[in-house]
């Protein structure tokens, strides 16, 4: 059979009611686990795996596909409505969505965000149908040497994130930093600040840490303000969700330049979302005609994290699916749904499992399709919980607060953590330091530190091991200049 | 009148609470929890999930896997070894990582005796293994390259703590010298390392080199089975390279010591004929799980003699 064949058929057995029905399943379930702070979408794969057990394979992946694309737009809804995201990954979403949000345009900034999440999910599933082989050697590409550097671009974002003072952005970057020693090295064995409480010994658990800092914050931030609802002025409140085509033409292409990054960071292995996200908003207003406008409601902010967080969902199953290696901890669970159904990933899934494996593929484009119909029937509903009252809203959210952040590995420390960074998120906040590039320091903290270790230690003590490859020279360009750019533009401006 | 009655209820509920259980309902009559001490999703999560739900048949009761993750499984093991010995609340268990944390870290809060062992599941041996082209043939000549100058040849593997740190320090200590010993989070980007020529060897477990082997992405130099094992034949053991040790990975189940002789018969008897169903070998075959049943006595046996094993390991040589 060549290649069309199995292609049509696959198209074929992919759009059969079954498929096409737990698709809409995984699409609904995916958006409500992603919405929901605590349940990422990781414990959202995970929890589902065990249903596909007795399900045909295709049905089941499709399935599992549908919510792993789902869930990662589905963290955006709560992050621009209600400034709490509901994946570590919409973290960067909540910058400039929930300003919009705040300004009435909450109905916009959900909108793009769904239009730009299905961009960068088909663009990485066209990375994926396409091109996947070459693709899988750019992992190959990617030594600690390389990865410790795209940690080091990712944390030189933080400059770019903070408005208002830089100095206080990069405390609080610092902070995210020192915090993320906290646990057992993986390095050394050595046991750092533990204080022997087992459930530090993994370090701080970043999923209620990011709850806390953001959405028990958000409780205490509604239950201050005098209005009672989250948006300033119900008047200028609009609640039309659907895309416009004036901001799809004016910001296409950092759709699909946000999408490409988010494509090439899935695949490199331990980089993740958080990183890839980072990378896109920073490019996005690097190149902005309004770079000023990022963190006070620019949809260009929105759209590049969106698309760039979707983009990895197809990016992650690029070196799963042909070298066997998952590129995030999403795509490992996934591992484990491809083993049950008797599909060993590597070459043989493409020849000996082709039916299944292009069933799958043809299965990550609906899926994407389904989440963005799904979403914008969605978005019209959701988008008026701004027009809610706080005084209803606030206790919901600190109730999810609660079950999110205990739910995530069944333990009652991590409500103490939610609570603990509840606070320390409020008064960040009225002090003016800045939450996202706490989380970024946290989360690519202990990348940076594992890598640069690992990559001393190949070293031997010789440092032209550190810029003796192609890749790890542009990426070190790539960090000056995120460094120094932002400082020579300035003083161009003012020389003026 | 009233007082009597008083008493005689009193004495009636008295007599109730000290007639065994068994009285009333042979066990099991609810759910038993299973404490799985590893992520929902992970190898050591889909593995117990898979094999309890074939126990469940036999049993007559459902299992319920309940995850209890973090510490490297502390948290979860020592959970299991905490609860309540009714025979209700057992557990999932991975040594010798589960034999270490307690030699390792005297504060940890469980040791072996707290534990009424049931039956081994899984056995999974440890894998030294290559690029293709390497130009390491057998075990031999790589530890002979490490011996000529220390830390010049370079292995990834998944940290401290864990039994590739032990036979690592193990090779080490016979050969006299010291291997670049480089920590991953996880075989899967040790083998990206090596795969990208970073790293000139690695060590994992046998059941996740399945699709590397085959792709041609890895050679394995030595296995760590007692014997040679059925799923890589033509891989020599560790002890016929001239290393005598042993490297497994386990998974069992594991309940707090002191449960009913009853409950322990029930499990154990349940999860053996789980492993003797056709329909879960084909399972554990799909999902690349090395069956090795041991019941409750050989069990016990099998990781005190480990468990002895690691203790004098860590007094001359800790891992």
């Amino acid at each position: 059979m060549d290649f069309s064949s199995v292609f049509l058929n696959a198209a074929l057995a992919a759009v059969s009611p079954a498929n096409l029905l737990f698709c809409f399943l995984g699409t609904i379930v995916g958006i409500v686990i992603g919405a929901l702070p605590g349940f990422t979408s990781t414990m959202g794969v995970a929890l589902f795996i065990p249903f596909t057990y007795s399900m045909h394979p295709a049905t089941g992946l499709i399935f599992l596909v549908s919510i792993y694309c789902s869930s990662t737009y589905g963290g955006s809804i709560s992050a621009i409505l209600i400034n709490t995201p509901g994946t570590p990954s919409a973290v960067i979403t909540t910058i400039d969505g929930y300003e919009m949000t705040k300004n009435g345009e909450g109905g916009r900034a959900l909108a793009m965000a769904v239009f730009s999440s299905l961009v960068g999910g088909i663009v990485s599933a066209l990375a994926l149908l396409l091109i996947a082989p070459p693709l899988a050697r750019l992992v190959l590409l990617f030594g600690p040497v390389e990865i410790f550097y795209l940690a080091l671009f990712g944390l030189s974002v933080i400059v770019g994130f903070s408005k208002g003072s830089l100095i206080k952005g990069l405390i609080s970057g610092v902070a995210g930093l020192l915090l993320a020693t906290v646990g057992v090295d993986g390095i050394s064995g050595v046991y750092r600040y533990t204080f022997d409480n087992v459930s530090l010994f993994e370090g701080i658990p970043i999923v209620p840490m990011v709850i806390g800092l953001f959405s028990t914050c958000q409780v205490f931030v509604l239950g201050e303000q005098k209005r009672t609802t989250i948006v300033h002025d119900i008047a200028t409140f609009s609640d039309s969700s659907v895309p416009r085509m004036s901001d799809i033409k004016a910001h296409w292409f950092n759709m699909l330049r946000s999408s490409v990054i988010g494509t090439i960071v899935g695949i490199i292995p331990a980089a993740g979302m958080s990183i890839a996200c980072a990378i896109a908003y920073n490019e996005a207003k690097r190149v902005s005609k309004h770079p000023e406008k990022f963190g006070n409601g620019s949809v260009e902010g929105v759209i590049a994290s969106e698309a760039a967080n979707n983009g990895v969902t197809g990016g992650s199953l690029v070196p799963l699916l042909t070298l066997g290696v998952p590129g995030n901890t999403v795509s490992a669970i996934f591992l484990g749904g491809l083993l049950i159904h008797g599909l060993r990933p590597g070459l043989q899934l493409f020849t000996k499992y082709a039916d299944v494996s292009y069933t799958l593929l043809v299965g990550l484009f609906i899926a994407n399709v389904m989440m963005f119909v799904v979403g914008l029937f969605a978005a019209k509903q959701v988008v008026k919980v701004t027009k809610a009252s706080t005084d209803l809203l606030a206790p919901i959210i600190m109730l999810l607060c609660v079950v999110g952040s205990y739910a995530i590995r069944n333990n009652l420390f991590d409500v103490g953590v939610m609570l603990v960074f509840g606070i320390v998120g409020y008064l960040m906040k009225r002090w003016g330091y800045s939450t996202p590039s706490m989380i970024l320091g946290l989360i690519l903290g202990p990348m940076a530190e594992g890598e640069f270790r690992r990559a001393l230690m190949l070293s031997r003590g010789n440092w032209s091991y550190f810029c003796s490859r192609p890749v790890s020279i542009i990426l070190l360009v790539l960090i000056v200049i995120t460094l120094v750019g932002p400082a020579l533009r300035n003083r161009r401006i003012m020389s003026k | 009148m009233k007082k009597i009655w008083v008493a005689f209820v009193l004495a009636l509920a008295l007599t109730l609470s000290v007639v065994p259980a068994a009285v009333w309902a042979a066990y099991p009559e609810k759910p038993v929890e299973v404490i799985v001490a590893m992520q929902a999703g992970g190898g050591t999560d889909v593995a117990a999930r898979t094999l309890f739900k074939f126990a469940e048949k036999y049993f007559g009761q459902s299992f319920a896997i309940i995850n209890k993750p973090g510490a490297s499984g502390e948290i979860g093991w020592t959970a299991i070894a905490q609860a309540k010995p009714d025979g209700y609340t057992i557990g999932f268990i991975n040594p010798p990582a589960f034999l270490m944390l307690p030699i390792q870290r005297p504060a940890c809060k469980y040791r072996l005796e707290d534990f009424q062992l049931i039956a081994n599941v899984v056995m999974d041996p440890g894998v030294i293994g290559v690029s293709k082209d390497s130009r390491f043939k057998t075990l031999r000549e790589f530890m002979a390259e490490a011996k000529k100058a220390p830390k010049s040849v370079s292995i990834s593997y998944t940290g401290p703590g864990t039994s590739e740190a032990l036979l690592l320090a193990r090779l080490e200590k016979q050969e006299g010298t010291e291997l670049n010993k480089v920590p991953f989070d996880g075989s899967a980007p040790g083998m990206v390392a090596l795969m990208g020529n970073h790293v000139d060897a690695v060590a994992m477990n046998l059941s996740e080199t399945h699709t590397y082997v085959q792709d041609g992405n890895l050679r394995l130099l030595g296995v760590g089975a007692p014997g040679r094992d059925p799923a890589a034949p033509d891989v020599p053991t560790y002890k016929e390279e001239g290393y005598d040790y042993l490297q497994v990975a386990l998974r069992g189940v594991a309940a707090p010591k002191n449960i009913p002789a009853e409950a322990l018969k029930a499990i154990q008897d349940a999860i053996g004929k789980a492993i003797e169903d056709p329909e879960f070998q084909a399972k554990a075959a799909e999902l690349q799980l090395p069956l090795r049943y041991m019941n409750a006595e050989e069990y016990t046996k099998f990781l005190q003699g480990i468990n002895k094993d690691l203790q004098e390991e860590w007094k001359t040589n800790p891992w």
